[in-house]
Order: structure tokens, then sequence, then C-alpha cells
């Protein structure tokens, strides 16, 4: 629901303001957003795969799966950064740096988008952090051997919430990145 | 797949499962790339459609298989199926306000202020 509100702003300001918000989108690099889908699509599969093996003994497997997420997350978040960095050069992020450089046709509501794509994206990369601390705690929690069979409810909770994570992203890319 | 080979494991079934639903999202993202930017895909306000419907059969994916939902009893179902009936009323009930505004005209329309002000009797 905390994301559920800035989709709808999403939905009626694109409703309202069609043109402005798909020059706004055209502005954005869509492989790089395709690229991070990728990325963050494999880390939902590490994750399963990790919560599996938890449940299954198998510590090694565990281990690995965990890093494996840990890494992907960590690629996904570097792109992210990287998207912002070319962002502030084309002076595409408002309040901070606003100079576009190409001439924009509607550019108050240009910027409504960006407003909308830093808030949404944003808050995403925000809860990818918090996943990736709870990730780093979970590896060192399963090396020492603390999941099996009984135990793994840690595991399989934070798995859940980096699924719902990449379900927000499933949504967020097309949204986002490919209004044309 | 090496994880399989690596590990066989009386449940190699479920990793098998994983790794199918991993191939049909990614297969999917492709198709969502696809019919966004190729303009052969371009119907006009159709494609807003497609969009969604793809990234919800994308997300059911995930909700059902890699979350687990499948395995789980019915409650689990109702609560996962929850947060996606409030969302569809936010968004029903709000664009339902916003996308018929202009189609009301001016004469039809109530004002809500002035009508807090003079109430009718």
């Amino acid at each position: 629901m905390f994301f559920g509100g800035l989709f709808t702003a999403l939905t009626v300001y694109r409703y309202w303001f069609p043109e402005a918000f798909r020059s706004g989108s055209e502005e954005l690099k869509w492989y790089l957003g395709a690229i991070n889908t990728a990325v963050l699509l494999t880390s939902s599969l590490t994750v399963a795969l990790a919560v599996h093996y938890s449940a299954e003994d198998n510590r090694d497997a565990l281990v690995r799966n965990l890093i494996y997420t840990a890494v992907l997350g960590s690629v996904f978040l570097g792109i992210k950064f990287f998207e912002y960095y070319v962002d502030y050069r084309e002076g595409l992020i408002p309040v901070l740096h606003w100079a576009p450089h190409r001439p924009l046709a509607d550019p108050q509501h240009v910027k409504m988008y960006f407003v909308l794509y830093f808030s949404m994206t944003g808050l995403h990369a925000t809860h990818m952090v918090i996943g990736l601390g709870l990730f780093l705690w979970l590896l060192v929690r399963a090396r020492r051997g603390e999941f099996s069979r009984e135990y793994n409810t840690p595991v399989e909770v934070v798995g859940l919430y980096w699924h719902f994570v990449d379900v927000v992203w499933i949504f967020l890319f097309p949204l986002l990145y490919l209004i044309r | 797949m090496s994880e399989e080979i690596d590990h066989p494991d009386p449940h190699g079934e479920h990793t098998r499962t994983l790794f199918v639903v991993y191939f049909w999202l990614m297969a999917l993202l492709v198709l969502t790339v696809l019919t966004a930017l190729v303009p052969w895909f371009h119907v006009g306000s159709l494609n807003i459609v497609i969009a969604m419907a793809i990234a919800v059969t994308k997300a059911a994916m995930v909700v059902w298989i890699f979350m687990h939902v499948k395995y789980s009893g019915k409650l689990i179902w109702v609560f996962a199926s929850a947060a996606f009936v409030w969302l569809g009323i936010l968004l029903v009930f709000t664009l339902a306000d916003y996308m018929s505004r202009a189609r009301i005209p001016k004469s039809a329309r109530i004002d809500a202020p002035a009508a807090l002000v003079e109430p009718h009797h």
C-alpha cells in the first residue's frame, strides 16, 4: 500500500499528461532498466533456491545462493545508481539539478514525471538496501549452521520480502521506462 | 542447473519447477520490451493493457511459485489476494473520479464547496 499510493498517483498523472510522461520516459535508458529487471528476476530465483535448500538442510547450497542473491542485489543497485548519475549529468533530477539538455515540450509536467520516477525507484532502492542488509545477516547465521529443516523461518520471511520487492519492480519497469 | 547436479535430492522436482518459472519470467521480460518498443506492436491505447497483462502474469508467477502460495493453505490464498483487491479498490475508485470529470457537462456538476456553504432546505 506504501507503493500503492505512488502507483495511483503515477496512473492519474499519466492519464492527465500522456505526452509529457512519454517524453520523460523516453529520456531514460530503457536497456538499463531491462538489464536490471533481468538481474532482479535472477536474484528472485536464487532466493527461491536458498529457501528451498534451507529446508533441505543443505548448508553449502544455502550459503552459495545467499551470496549469489547479495551479489545480484548489489549489481542492481550499482546499475541503478549509475542511472541516477547519468540523470544528474543530463540535468534530469528535479530540485537537485534540473536543466534538461534537450528542449522538452511540456517541461513542467516532464518534471512531474521525474519527481514520481525518483520517488518510486528511490523507495524501491531503499527496500533493496534493507534487503541486502538482511541477506548479510542471514549469511552470517547460515554459515554458523543455524538453519535447518526444523527452523528456517528467517530465510523464508526475508525470501518473501525480497520477492515482494521484485514484484514491485516488475510493475515499475514497464510503467516508468516503457511509456511510448 | 549445476545446483541439481551437485546436490541430487529427493525433491529435485521442485528445483526444476523454479528454473522453469525463471525461464518463463525471462521470456516474458523479452516480450515486455518487444511489445513496448517495436513499432510493429503498436496498437495505440491497447499497449498499456498488453504491458499490464504481461506484468500481472510475471507477478502472479513470482507470487504463486517463488513465494510458494501454491503450496500453502486456502487462507494464505485469501490473504495473498486481499492486498491486490485493496490496491484494485484504490485504483478503480480514484480513476472513476478522474476519468469521468471531463465527461460530465458543466451544468450538471455539483460545486461541492458551495453546497457545503449553502445547504439546500
